[in-house]
């Protein structure tokens, strides 16, 4: 099939990243990677991917902080005429940087904590931050951007949502993203670790509909994102909105991607904008195509009226817990191998495997 | 509500692609269809329902249910974030307390 027009670039500009979060997405041994573009590099990719129909561009990472030439990088984002969007965990970046990033043309920023207390956002993200979170929360809303917090939300956490909605009410955040883990990276690894109880989701989620009552009754809060995770519901989540249709992830190698854990895959072939250009590594990779639209798909896919509305859910999901990429994602209940989800909600325990 | 104002978030920005035009807000892209970029662009400054139906009433005079589809279109808007009320006994649109 012919390649949609993308609208959202995954800026992922280095995989370096100063906290050890035990729910990590990034790939298991990527701090023996390195970035291959510089900010020209970014800066090129940038207008390709707007003349293929990409507006916003979120620069991500692991986290872009890291990198001392962000600011070259926000330039020619802007330049480009795209929506910049930066995603951090909130170091090493400072105040007094961020205001910088602003008068360059930053739009929003996205400031990642770990829970709603220092001592225990600290104590998972390995590194004292949260401190500095919250100043840089305060200063982009001082600063007239919009502020997006989001919380990772998994077994040792869930019980402070209530309080996470709280602290994002007093931060005046526009946004609050309660994002249960997706087992992928790390978070794989932890995962009996980190998967919830029913009755945990359950308290959650009435919590976020209570603050969203008393939000139409008049109340100011932040607008609230809370998806059931997968393994708790009946059918996969569209990932990505489908595969290489809408959102475009460049990896810090260069590498073009439909989602930043697809390199993962083997067999796949992704091209990298060093070699060409972004619209040909979108379009035409063979990595980008093997799973676009509804060809690809086995049964019960295949002949599912929802089909055009989850794509068959996750490939990377399908390859971690069933070793073929190209079968449905056993979140689905229509799955034949839907059981080793629910033996994965039974296995669940307390203990962390360390990242250090 | 009726002599409460809308207008664009000021988090929002409108962007023209080949493709289309597109809504862009912090964390999302939405393609404008039809006439939804033009309602957007005239949400520039403040304006009320009534006074944007009656704009576009008088660029198409003929157009059938058009009330109807921008007083949807509003709705839609406001409920995603790219538009804002602001109501006239307040402070402005810049005050987050507005801003939902």
């Amino acid at each position: 099939m012919t390649a949609p027009a993308p609208l959202n670039l995954i800026a992922e500009l280095t995989y370096r990243c100063p906290l050890q979060c035990p729910y990590c997405s990034n790939p298991l041994e990527f701090r023996e990677r390195r970035e291959a573009l510089d900010a020209d590099d970014w800066g090129r990719v940038f207008e390709q991917a707007a003349a293929l129909g990409v507006v916003h561009v979120g620069l991500t990472g692991g986290e872009p902080s890291t990198r001392s030439d962000l600011e070259l990088i926000l330039e020619h984002a802007v330049a480009a005429d795209l929506y910049p969007h930066l995603v951090t965990a909130g170091v090493p970046l400072d105040p007094d940087r961020l205001e910088g990033l602003a008068r360059l043309g930053l739009r929003s920023v996205q400031v990642s904590i770990q829970d709603a207390t220092a001592q225990a956002s600290d104590e998972l993200a390995g590194t004292k931050s949260f401190e500095q979170k919250l100043a840089l929360c305060e200063r982009t809303v001082e600063l007239d951007m919009a502020l997006t917090l989001n919380c990772v939300l998994h077994r040792q956490n869930l019980s402070s949502v209530p309080d996470l909605i709280a602290l994002a009410q007093r931060l005046r955040a526009d946004r609050l993203e309660l994002a249960n883990t997706q087992y992928h990276g790390w978070a794989l690894k932890n995962r009996a670790a980190l998967m919830p109880t029913r009755e945990q989701l359950a308290v959650a989620s009435e919590a976020v509909q209570a603050a969203q009552a008393r939000q139409r009754a008049g109340e100011a809060g932040p607008s609230m994102l809370f998806v059931l995770p997968d393994y708790f519901s009946d059918r996969p989540k569209p990932c990505m909105g489908g595969w290489g249709q809408l959102a475009m992830v460049v990896d810090p190698t260069g590498r073009v991607l439909p989602c930043h854990e697809a390199g993962e895959l083997p067999d796949l072939e992704f091209w990298n904008v060093k070699d060409r250009t972004v619209g040909d590594c979108w379009q035409d990779a063979p990595g980008m195509r093997a799973y676009r639209g509804t060809e690809w798909m086995p049964e019960p896919c295949r002949s599912c009226p929802e089909k055009e509305r989850d794509f068959g859910g996750c490939r990377c999901q399908a390859f971690r817990l069933l070793g073929d990429a190209t079968l449905t994602d056993p979140a689905c209940s229509l799955s034949p191998h839907h059981s080793t989800i629910a033996s994965a909600r039974d296995e669940a325990h307390d203990v962390f495997v360390p990242r250090r | 509500m009726t002599g409460a104002g809308i207008i664009l978030s000021p988090h929002a920005a409108l962007k023209h692609r080949a493709q289309g035009d597109v809504l862009v807000l912090p964390e999302q892209a939405i393609r404008l269809g039809g006439s939804g970029a033009e309602i957007l662009r005239l949400c520039d400054e403040q304006r009320t329902r009534q006074e944007l139906a009656e704009i576009l009433r008088a660029r198409y005079p003929d157009a059938a249910g058009l009330e109807d589809e921008v007083a949807r279109f509003v709705d839609e808007m406001l409920s995603l974030g790219g538009l804002i009320r602001v109501d006239p006994d307040q402070r402005g649109p810049h005050d987050r307390g507005n801003i939902r």
